[in-house]
């Protein structure tokens, strides 16, 4: 590679790149001629152009620290170390000798990684030596010493054991069935020893199941995760970094959600063991390293049997396979199964037991392991369930070996109490979070919505006692309404269904609102759901519907947190309190809003102040923004800037916090784009300052490029970055609209490529046609007018579409009426007159439809007075062309007079209610001096 | 000493490549002390990413030194160099199968080492950016920074003396390179 040739490549990679896609392969085409060599070249780097995806992941430290700091040649205590054996998750083990020479016994060394609690381990240790140092067991590791380095490291000396993963052992050597379950039952005994002394292990696996070249057993690290990790065996939650010392495969329900552990675990445990000696697979499938899959995986999904497993098997001959399918099947399943059970109480009551059943297995005889029968399953059913009477019935006919007809009932009757205990927990809730973020196929999940409610239905009707069920179902309507139709929210677009389900919700909480020990979910839920249905009949254009239901939410919440009988967490509080807040907002009560607005900011602080966790100053951020969006909408403007500057500088420390959700570092975002907004966005009332709308503009489009880089595949993400641009396009469009082009280019490129992946998503369209208004504006400015036109056309056919489908989106509306006053703009320099007046007209019309919806809205009443601005000025303007009769020009100044004596008006009622202050002056001064003009009467 | 590695990044910041040859074993020993002090600190729970200790160790190093230590961008891009070095060799170890080595295992935590994955990707970027220094150092060194370093385009830009929008332009190509060198794609002499 000379210089020359890669300086060629580069140029001509970069000018490759300025072309769309497309038309890449023209331009190699073009450029490169004859040279076959440098057209490979150039494709295959562009092929290999996937900006934003890195190129590999840097892997975290935590293994460097032990390559930096090996201790060979070292002395630990008393022992000189002489090689490092290997390294694990608690720290790294050595070979040692001990250097005293009062016996030159080879021990392995365990010296544990830096952030063990060493003060708290040596406590533990000592507690637990004496009961360690007395397991005298030939198959058990011996625990000989513990201590800390001088550097305050902890450690532990264990025998050495020479030996390998019992698992290994086998596989190296070949051993057939039988000769496994020989090896298995030497470790039972050991295992049964400790029980007997009182020490559970609670770490079994197969790394720690060393076997001898001899064939003997040696378990090791007995009881140590007592020792070490109080929390792999205490009954509190277990922290993330306790979570990953667990190897998984291995561990029990109980372990995993951190209960009571008990010599049934180790049992649990063995059985993993076992279920890998005899089909080479581990039980469990996990999805992901997620620990909700874990727990998930763990405790409710039941591993398949071995035998079946084992056909999965690479590398053996199909006689094998079947030999050994035929083997495991029935008994040694059941067996496996059994130690395996998820419910302690059901398993092996012993170690010894186990062993004893593997024996009778053995010995051909009969073993008690047996498989989970239909009578069991569906006793377990009904304890959980409570039927009605009815349905109890069926089920204890199946039980005396019923009907081929009750037995599909009662199937179906599990079937679909799984499908909610599902769905309370999975489904819907996975379904909801997963159309919030990713695109996908809406039609599916429409499909899959309505299936789901027709369950619900079903479930609901046969009557249901259960609360617990109840509550389930109500959760899971609510969820449905908001899928099918929640305008804030991934939606399906139908309101109808949406109100239905959530009037279905209501009828459920308020009926458990009495019930004891139910009212908190039952309060909330109602809340929670009369506010939607609220929003969602604002949105239908029912307004005293909406009101209705708003206030009957904000009256519930007022009693429940009032009297201080509600208990809730503080985020569902905040959370509630701004939709409250946002009601507040639709009924015009911009009061109502703040005092929402306040009251979630005081939970805000009181939460912050008593919890150092600074992943929650994110609600802060979150109060902030709304406190500034109401006090903006009430026209307090200073008091709006002040809110989002307090807010901005949390929101921008969070941001750096890589370890923090997405969904909390993204409400930075939001925050500075509403401050820009009060800065400078001309659609709102703002203070004209522009730079200053730049400055947190591009902090937030800096930060939106952070968020996407490190989270590639959300779409969610993507979209923040396009809107991003547009903001930057719109404070730039009238003072420098060449870069705003370039901005709006940016962003309609984003929006193009989102769409194109998810083409049902109304949402993309909206976004698309507020940047071809931009746009349109943009060209307008640079004096194109004719392209100008082209894009702004683009955007109304793109707004009346959207309002096709979903006329209750009234912001909609916002965009077309500006959108046609930019027309109106564009057609009057292109000197199209009559096509001007109809576009004003338009947007006078639409203006004044957004105003009877919502005839207290300041945003609304802005936009009227533009339109009549527009229509003034217009008047106007037409006023002033040649060739007028005296007549004509009269009557057009006396519109343009009416025009703007209402917009005049608008701005003066604003001063007078000292609303949107600096902002409203300009406006009047503005309109004033265009009347002085117009002269008298 | 300190003399000896400002002056050092002094001649390097002047174009002499081979003072960062030096440079770099002096800051090495520097680093890895801060590195062991670093992670000496009793802090469970948080998780150490590399990028976090180059941070981390400047800042110590800046503290300690006298006013003459102002070129944070060049230590960056040197510490980011470094960083580098400590990743590709401990990735090397990790994947020196040792379990094949017929010493004993005790109590290996499987779950919980790096994927094999990791490190080989690690050592395929390495042996890439290698290539890539033949011919042109800069992106090298650019990438070093961003990846290894964690620098942002800004710290970037400033040690290697460039324009911001230099540094995008040159990544783009690089990672489009680097990338197709990783998936073992040739490429033209």
């Amino acid at each position: 590679m000379t210089a020359d040739r890669w300086r060629q490549i580069e140029n001509l990679f970069e000018q490759a790149l300025q072309r769309p896609g497309p038309e890449q392969g023209q331009f190699l085409n073009e450029v490169c001629g004859d040279d076959a060599d440098l057209r490979r070249e150039l494709a295959s780097l562009l092929a290999c152009d996937v900006p934003g995806e890195q190129l590999i992941d840097i892997p975290e430290l935590a293994g460097i620290e032990e390559a930096m700091s090996d201790m060979t040649g070292r002395r630990i205590g008393p022992y000189r170390v002489t090689s490092l054996i290997g390294h694990g998750g608690m720290g790294a083990v050595y070979l040692g000798i001990r250097d005293d020479e009062q016996y030159q016994k080879q021990v392995a060394i365990k010296l544990l990684k830096r952030g063990m609690d060493t003060q708290f381990m040596l406590n533990r240790f000592k507690q637990e030596r004496q009961i360690l140092a007395n397991l005298e067991h030939p198959f058990i590791a011996r625990l000989l010493d513990g201590g800390a380095t001088d550097d305050g490291l902890p450690y532990l000396v264990m025998e050495y054991v020479d030996g390998v993963p019992i698992t290994k052992y086998c596989e190296e050597r070949n051993l057939t069935v039988l000769e496994r379950l020989r090896l298995f039952r030497l470790v039972c005994e050991a295992v049964q020893y400790a029980h007997q002394n009182l020490v559970v292990h609670r770490d079994l696996k197969p790394s720690n199941i060393l076997t001898t070249k001899e064939g003997a057993p040696k378990l090791l690290d007995f009881g140590i995760a007592k020792v070490v990790a109080p929390g792999l065996s205490s009954s509190a939650t277990l922290t993330r970094r306790e979570m990953r010392m667990l190897t998984p495969d291995y561990a029990s329900p109980e372990q995993v959600r951190g209960q009571q552990i008990s010599t049934a675990s180790d049992t649990y445990s063995l059985g993993a063991v076992l279920y890998e000696l005899l089909c080479c697979q581990r039980p469990h499938r996990f999805q992901s390293d997620s620990i909700t899959d874990i727990e998930r995986t763990i405790c409710e999904i039941e591993p398949e049997k071995p035998s079946l497993a084992a056909a999965r098997n690479q590398g053996s001959t199909p006689t094998s396979l079947k030999q050994l399918r035929r083997q495991l099947h029935g008994d040694l399943d059941n067996i496996v199964l059994t130690a395996m059970r998820k419910e302690p109480q059901r398993r092996y009551a012993s170690a010894a037991e186990f062993s004893e059943d593997l024996r009778r297995y053995m010995g051909g005889l009969p073993v008690i392991a047996h498989e989970d029968s239909w009578s069991y399953r569906a006793s377990k059913f009904i304890r959980r369930n409570r039927l009605a009477a009815g349905a109890a019935a069926l089920l204890a006919l199946t039980l005396v070996g019923g009907f081929v007809s009750t037995t599909v009932q009662a199937r179906r009757a599990e079937r679909r109490f799984q499908l909610v205990r599902g769905l309370g927990r999975s489904m819907l809730f996975d379904l909801y979070d997963q159309m919030e973020h990713l695109p996908g196929s809406t039609p599916l999940r429409a499909s899959t919505v309505r299936t789901v409610v027709r369950y619900l239905d079903d479930l609901a009707r046969d009557g249901a006692q259960d609360p617990d069920l109840e509550v389930e179902i109500a959760k899971a309507y609510e969820r449905a309404g908001s899928l099918e139709g929640h305008p804030y929210g991934p939606n399906l677009g139908n309101a109808a269904a949406a109100l239905l389900n959530y009037r279905k919700a209501v009828a459920i909480f308020e009926r458990l609102q009495d019930r004891p020990g139910f009212r908190g979910e039952a309060l909330r839920g109602l809340i929670d759901t009369n506010l939607r249905i609220g929003q969602l009949e604002g949105l239908m254009g029912n307004p005293s519907l909406a009101v209705q239901h708003s206030r009957k939410a904000a009256a519930i919440a007022n009693e429940a947190f009032g009297a201080g009988g509600l208990e809730l967490p503080p985020s569902t509080q905040m959370n509630l309190y701004y939709r409250l807040a946002d009601a507040e907002y639709e009924h015009g009560s911009a009061s109502g809003e703040l005092s929402f607005c306040r009251k979630a900011l005081e939970v805000c602080q009181k939460w912050i102040a008593s919890n150092p966790n600074r992943a929650i100053a994110a609600c802060e951020v979150e109060t902030r923004r709304h406190m500034g969006s109401a006090l903006g909408r009430a026209g307090d403007l200073a008091g709006s800037l002040d809110s989002f500057s307090k807010g901005k500088q949390t929101a921008l420390q969070l941001s750096e916090r890589a370890e923090l959700k997405p969904e909390v570092r993204y409400g930075g975002i939001s925050l500075l784009n509403s401050m820009g907004d009060v800065l400078a966005a001309p659609d709102d009332p703002n203070f004209g300052d522009i730079a200053g709308a730049i400055e947190v503009y591009k902090l937030a489009l800096d930060l939106a490029t952070r968020l996407e880089a490190g989270d590639t595949k959300n779409f969610y993400a993507r979209r923040n970055v396009a809107t991003c641009y547009w903001r930057l396009g719109m404070v730039h469009a009238a003072y420098k609209p060449a870069e705003a082009l370039d901005y709006y280019n940016k962003s309609l490129q984003i929006i193009d490529e989102l769409n194109t992946r998810d083409p049902k998503n109304a949402e993309y369209r909206y976004h698309a046609s507020r940047v071809y208004m931009g746009l349109g504006e943009s060209l307008h400015h640079l004096g194109r007018h004719e392209e100008a036109v082209t894009n702004l056309n683009r955007a109304v056919d793109l707004q009346r579409a959207i309002l096709a489908v979903s006329p209750e989106r009234i912001w909609n509306l916002r965009v077309l009426s500006r959108t046609y006053i930019f027309i109106g703009h564009a057609h009057l320099k292109l000197g199209n007159h009559p096509a001007a007046q109809t576009s004003f007209s338009e947007a006078l019309h639409t203006a004044e439809l957004m105003l009877r919806r919502a005839p207290t809205s300041l945003s609304h009443q802005l936009d009227l007075a533009d339109a009549l601005e527009a229509l003034g000025e217009f008047s106007l303007a037409i006023a002033r062309s040649p060739n007028l009769s005296p007549a004509r020009r009269f009557e057009l100044k006396r519109e343009a007079r009416a025009h703007l004596r209402k917009s005049l008006a608008i701005w003066q009622d604003w001063t007078f209610r000292k609303l949107a202050a600096p902002y409203a002056g300009r406006r009047e001064a503005k309109v004033s001096q265009a009347l002085a003009a117009l002269g008298p009467v | 000493m300190r003399e000896d590695v400002t002056k050092l990044l002094l001649d390097w910041s002047r174009g002499n490549q081979a003072a960062l040859e030096e440079l770099t074993p002096l800051v090495y020993k520097d680093l890895h002390q801060r590195a062991r002090n670093y992670l000496r600190g009793e802090r469970p729970g948080h998780t150490l990413q590399p990028t976090a200790l180059i941070h981390e160790a400047y800042l110590r190093l800046a503290n300690d030194s006298p006013p003459e230590w102002n070129s944070r961008a060049h230590f960056l891009a040197v510490a980011s160099r470094v960083m580098r070095q400590i990743l590709v060799d401990h990735a090397r170890r990790h994947g020196a199968g040792k379990r094949g080595s017929g010493v004993a295992n005790v109590s290996l935590d499987e779950a919980l080492l790096p994927a094999r994955a990791e490190n080989g990707d690690l050592l395929a970027l390495d042996e890439a950016l290698a290539r890539l220094s033949k011919f042109d150092e800069r992106k090298c060194r650019i990438v070093e920074m961003r990846y290894f370093g964690g620098c942002s385009v800004e710290e970037t830009a400033q040690a290697l003396g460039v324009a911001g929008i230099t540094v995008m332009r040159e990544m783009r190509l690089a990672e489009a390179w680097l990338r197709r060198a990783m998936q073992g794609g040739s490429e033209s002499t």
